[in-house]
């Protein structure tokens, strides 16, 4: 694509999608929730994409993160092709390479903050890297909440674990879901800060979704969907002229 | 409301129908036992009024006493046969019963339909009308060696007429016969599974060892007269002073009889089954209420909005109570249905311990339908009745709250209650075994004590699982920890679901203290008591006996320096009924092989003289008698004498609570057999040979050395106790779904945990391994309760039985290793469903879930 594209030789590509397309139903009731979409997200980068609802950006995302399968098209993590692993692979690839934050319900009740933390690693049976996951806790300012249970967290500590655990395995690319959904502006903004640093200060790559042009506005790039297909893009973009875009795709 | 409550047990079917499996098979079990046992019932009443329907009369001896299988009667003179006949328009026969007269195939091996069946010796009866069997083949007995056996002997040892067929009698060394006929008991080849052996009057009588006598005389009118007035007319032209003294009744009056006496012994086995049945059902009602309360406690938020849009508390109690009792009927009717196949089931098992019971066609009465009926519908809905309180409780405000945080872990009331009914529930325990209180006191301690852990249960539950799911979160990395927090977040359901496990375990830890601490003391007992080479034990099940002749044949047998024969026999002793037996030596000076450890008094067992007792200490105790007391002896035949307590023995013989001198006991009850036979020999194999050699003779007798039949003494029990187990499986079964019922609520409820969880990375195998580990944790922790209260109810059962001869208090540590190791895996097997369906989840949706 564009100016971005012809970088991505230099940058290297953390994410791709390929004539990506996803149909939900068959002929009148078909539904192209994604419509052969090309998107390349690169490394390093605070990526969002952004559209009105049912424009296809969770879809696409949960794609490019192993959760959800394309009818068409394929998708590769770096030089790794998903499209068409098996459960399992994916199931793999998402604890080694892939970090997530959801917009709710990101922590497991019954573990401590740090146990969060580590959770992909320790599924992985793997050693934290305990200098860089010390750093990242540090980043997000829960030394003293570690040995606490989400339920003793505040909305906006629990998505600071959140992102944390996204990142504390340095995973190739974090995916965000409306990490901010639930959180009232003072706490969001907490928390995107934390995610805008991670890409700068630990070169973190991110791609996150959202509906919130104050929340894209922390990206460094933003794709703008729009029935299923890209309709527009916007490099170091700005609150206000996101919001102005945001209102001509009708959100 | 009504709907409201219709749509939602439609939208949790698999709830339900988990639920439902409870009450279906409690249910089910008490149906099948009503109905087994009214089959049973039924086949044996028919047979009865079909064998005595020509009966139109019966003249016997008067009962000396009643034993738990009918009374104990004298015979009378067969000069009465001669009397009753001479009447106008009576025919009149003698009838001979003996037990215990063992037919043999032609290699002398005994006949026996199932192991230990009963094999009776009988007389001829001419009159085809008086005469239950039919003949089918050959001619009835006319000769002293003749002999008419039942088909099913007949055709099994495949014997043809003329055979010459060695037969073991009670009282007499075994002899040839000539098979000359054979006959069908009604339409069937064998009377209920029992041999037949029926011979001319005059063997019979002399086979019974008492000549001159029949067991009764049965009679019939020619004129069709009323059984009242034959019987009348019979009674008039009897002797007044005969000696015994006589008893006429009519044939309806010994159908009733002998009806009765049946049903009072199916009645016990009848009982039998049903406490296991009531067992499962109280299990189900642990898993019914821990149903109901996670469903509850899942609906919160719907009966917060409930409640919020206006309905009132009653509504909010009656919409579950409703469900309840939708369940509980539906679930009901469909066990009812099923309890009627699984009667067969029961039989099937049954027979397969060797217990055979004869069964015609399926009997269902209308209380084999509306208590099993009743009784699903009561603990359906009294099991939901506190979940639904609970649930009209929820304030409207808790459908704003995320997650309910159950805290019953560590409530203090919760504590208080507990132990208190603990308390209580010990109390009237010991109250039940100790003091007056009886076997119901005892069940309802037991109950109470169960509830009162599970009301515990809640407390023990976080700390005890921490430990049990220790080596889990130690070795199985994070899947194993979190299947241990999951055991721990909801301590009360975990505890329940556990409680309802427990309750089995906890009464086959029971059935194991009270087993290997009975069958140690009773091999104990052997150990201490019985210093001979050998053991002759009758039957397959140590049931029947064999002649007393085998005393002075095996004593006559080379290297054999001494025999001591036991015979046993119903008495009344005092005022209870009892077996008493009587000791036979080959040389009463030298004969030391039964030593019974006389705690007083210091005649030997085997010398009482003709008015001696000896009597094992407790029974001395409990009838207040001392060394040189008079002790007033009832035998069937020969009236009551008085008997000198002249030794007392040790708790705990397993040979009994009282012998009688062998002179005694042949006046008294000259029918009885010998059950045993001590050998002494000295030791060669030539020995061995010559014992076996006599043996040939006694094909009823089975030799052993000392240590076999120690070893077949504890295998007779383990087999009983094996039906136990298998009657106790129900109950377990039940628990299972309940533990496999609540991972399946509880991973419901999870869904979104469980999303993200694989969403980062978790493997269906370690997600699987998750749900597994946590219901092996739920299982363990259930066995873990189970088995501390029932080795304490063990020990307790076990110290207060120390005067019925339990000595010792045996804790089978490789039983209950097997218990934890077959509770893990009966953990995994509950928990494979669940953790299929967990792993199945969609990622997505799970995620998405609201």
């Amino acid at each position: 694509m564009t100016a971005t594209a012809a970088d991505s030789t230099q940058t290297a590509i953390a994410a791709r999608a390929e004539h990506a397309s996803k149909v939900y139903g068959a002929g009148e009731a078909e539904v192209r929730a994604l419509d052969d979409i090309t998107v390349e997200f690169q490394t390093g980068r605070f990526s969002a994409i952004m559209g009105p609802s049912g424009s296809g950006k969770s879809t696409l995302l949960h794609c490019l993160a192993g959760l959800d399968r394309l009818t068409g098209g394929r998708i590769f993590l770096g030089d790794l092709q998903i499209s068409g692993m098996s459960e399992k692979q994916l199931t793999l690839v998402r604890r080694d390479r892939i970090g997530f934050v959801f917009q709710a319900y990101n922590l497991i009740p019954t573990l401590t903050a740090y146990e969060n933390i580590v959770l992909p690693m320790s599924l992985a049976g793997r050693k934290p890297d305990q200098a860089y996951v010390d750093g990242v806790i540090d980043t997000v300012g829960l030394r003293n909440r570690l040995k606490h249970r989400p339920s003793e967290l505040s909305g906006g500590q629990q998505q600071r674990v959140a992102v944390a655990r996204a990142l504390a395995s340095r995973p190739a690319i974090v995916f965000a879901d409306e990490p901010t959904g639930n959180l009232d502006s003072k706490s969001g903004a907490e928390v995107l800060t934390f995610m805008a640093q991670a890409v700068r200060d630990l070169g973190q790559t991110i791609v996150m979704v959202t509906h919130d042009p104050a929340a894209a506005g922390y990206s460094d790039r933003v794709v703008f969907l729009a029935d299923g297909k890209i309709v527009d893009e916007m490099l170091e973009p700005e609150a206000g002229a996101i919001l102005d875009r945001m209102k001509k795709l009708g959100a | 409301m009504w709907k409201v409550t219709l749509k939602g047990l439609w939208s949790h079917k698999v709830r339900f129908l988990l639920t439902g499996v409870a009450v279906v098979l409690g249910v089910a079990f008490v149906t099948g036992t009503l109905v087994l046992s009214a089959t049973i019932k039924s086949t044996f009443d028919n047979l009865f009024t079909d064998v005595y329907k020509n009966t139109g009369a019966v003249v016997r001896g008067q009962a000396a006493f009643k034993t738990d299988f009918g009374d104990a009667r004298p015979n009378i003179p067969d000069s009465l046969i001669a009397t009753v006949q001479a009447l106008p328009d009576v025919k009149a026969a003698g009838s001979i019963q003996i037990q215990n007269v063992g037919l043999t195939d032609k290699q002398g091996k005994l006949i026996e339909h199932n192991p230990g069946s009963p094999k009776f010796g009988s007389a001829w009866i001419p009159d085809p009308k008086l005469n239950v069997y039919k003949l089918v083949e050959g001619h009835a007995p006319r000769v002293a060696d003749d002999v008419v056996v039942d088909k099913e002997s007949f055709d099994s040892a495949s014997l043809r007429l003329g055979d010459r067929i060695l037969i073991s009698s009670p009282k007499e060394t075994p002899q040839k016969y000539t098979v000359v006929g054979v006959v069908k008991f009604g339409s069937q080849n064998t009377a209920l599974g029992s041999t037949a052996a029926i011979f001319t009057l005059p063997t019979a009588q002399r086979l019974a060892d008492q000549p001159g006598t029949v067991t009764q005389i049965e009679a019939r009118s020619t004129n069709g007269e009323s059984q009242a007035r034959l019987a009348q007319r019979i009674r008039a032209a009897l002797p007044a002073d005969a000696n015994p003294k006589l008893q006429v009744v009519t044939g309806n009056a010994i159908t009733k009889e002998s009806q009765n006496n049946l049903n009072s012994i199916l009645s016990i086995f009848n009982t039998f089954l049903l406490v296991f049945a009531i067992i499962a059902l109280v299990v189900g009602a642990f898993l019914i209420f821990n149903t109901f309360s996670i469903i509850v406690q899942q609906r919160t938020r719907e009966m917060a909005l409930l409640r919020a849009i206006g309905a009132n508390r009653r509504q909010v109690v009656n919409s579950v109570l409703f469900e309840s009792v939708l369940v509980g009927l539906l679930a009901s009717v469909v066990g009812i249905v099923a309890g009627v196949f699984l009667s067969r089931g029961l039989k099937a098992l049954i027979d397969a311990f060797g217990l055979t019971i004869p069964a015609g066609n399926t009997v269902v009465h209308a209380n084999a339908i509306i208590v099993p009926l009743l009784l699903g519908l009561v603990v359906t809905v009294f099991s939901a009745l506190f979940p639904a309180v609970k649930a009209s409780r929820v304030p409207p405000i808790a459908a704003m709250r995320d997650v309910s945080i159950d805290e019953s872990g560590t409530s203090k009331s919760r504590l208080f209650i507990g132990s208190g009914l603990l308390m209580v529930a010990l109390a009237v325990l010991f109250f039940g075994l100790f003091g007056s209180g009886g076997l119901a006191l005892v069940g309802v301690g037991v109950l109470f004590t169960f509830v009162s852990v599970a009301v515990l249960g809640p407390i023990l539950a976080r700390p005890v699982a921490n430990v049990i799911g220790a080596p889990a979160a130690r070795f199985r990395g994070t899947p194993g920890s979190l299947a241990r927090e999951n055991a721990i977040r909801n301590p009360r359901r975990t505890s329940i679901t556990a409680a309802a496990l427990m309750i089995g375990v906890g009464i086959v830890a029971v059935l194991m203290v009270f087993v290997a601490s009975f069958t140690s003391s009773f091999l104990g007992g052997i150990d201490r008591q019985v210093q001979a080479t050998y053991v002759v034990s009758a039957g397959s099940n140590g049931n029947g006996g064999f002649s007393p002749t085998i005393q002075s044949d095996l004593a006559a047998a080379s290297g054999v320096d001494g025999v001591t024969t036991f015979r046993y026999g119903f008495a009344k002793v005092g005022d209870s009924v009892t077996q008493a037996g009587a000791i036979s030596v080959s040389d009463p000076a030298a004969n030391k092989m039964f030593d019974p450890e006389l705690t007083s008094g210091s005649q030997p067992l085997r010398d009482l003289g003709p008015t001696g007792i000896a009597i094992q200490t407790d029974k001395a105790k409990s009838k207040h008698v001392q060394l040189g007391s008079r002790l007033p002896v009832t035998f069937p035949t020969g009236g009551t004498q008085s008997f000198t307590v002249r030794s007392i023995y040790k708790d705990g013989s397993p040979f009994g609570n009282y012998f009688v001198s062998g002179s005694a006991f042949d006046k008294g009850a000259p029918d009885a057999p010998a059950s045993y036979a001590l050998v002494q020999t000295d030791g060669s194999a030539a020995a061995k040979k010559s014992i076996e050699q006599v043996l040939k003779k006694y094909p009823s007798a089975k030799l052993q050395t000392r240590a076999e039949f120690k070893q077949s003494v504890a295998s007779q029990v383990n087999q009983i106790l094996g039906l136990m187990y298998a009657l106790l499986a129900m109950a377990i079964v039940i628990a299972l779904f309940g533990i496999s019922n609540t991972l399946g609520l509880s991973i419901l409820e999870r869904r979104r945990e469980l999303g993200l969880l694989r969403a980062v990375g978790m493997t269906r195998r370690q997600l699987r391994s998750t749900v597994r580990w946590e219901s092996v944790i739920i299982s363990l922790f259930g066995t873990l309760l189970g088995l501390v209260i029932g080795l304490g109810f063990g020990w307790v059962l076990v110290v207060s039985l120390k005067g019925q001869g339990i000595d010792r208090l045996v804790i089978p540590v490789l039983q209950i290793a097997l218990v934890v190791i077959l509770a893990a895996l009966a953990g995994v097997v509950a928990a494979l469903l669940p953790a299929r369906r967990a792993a199945k989840l969609d990622i997505l949706s799970s995620i998405a879930t609201e």
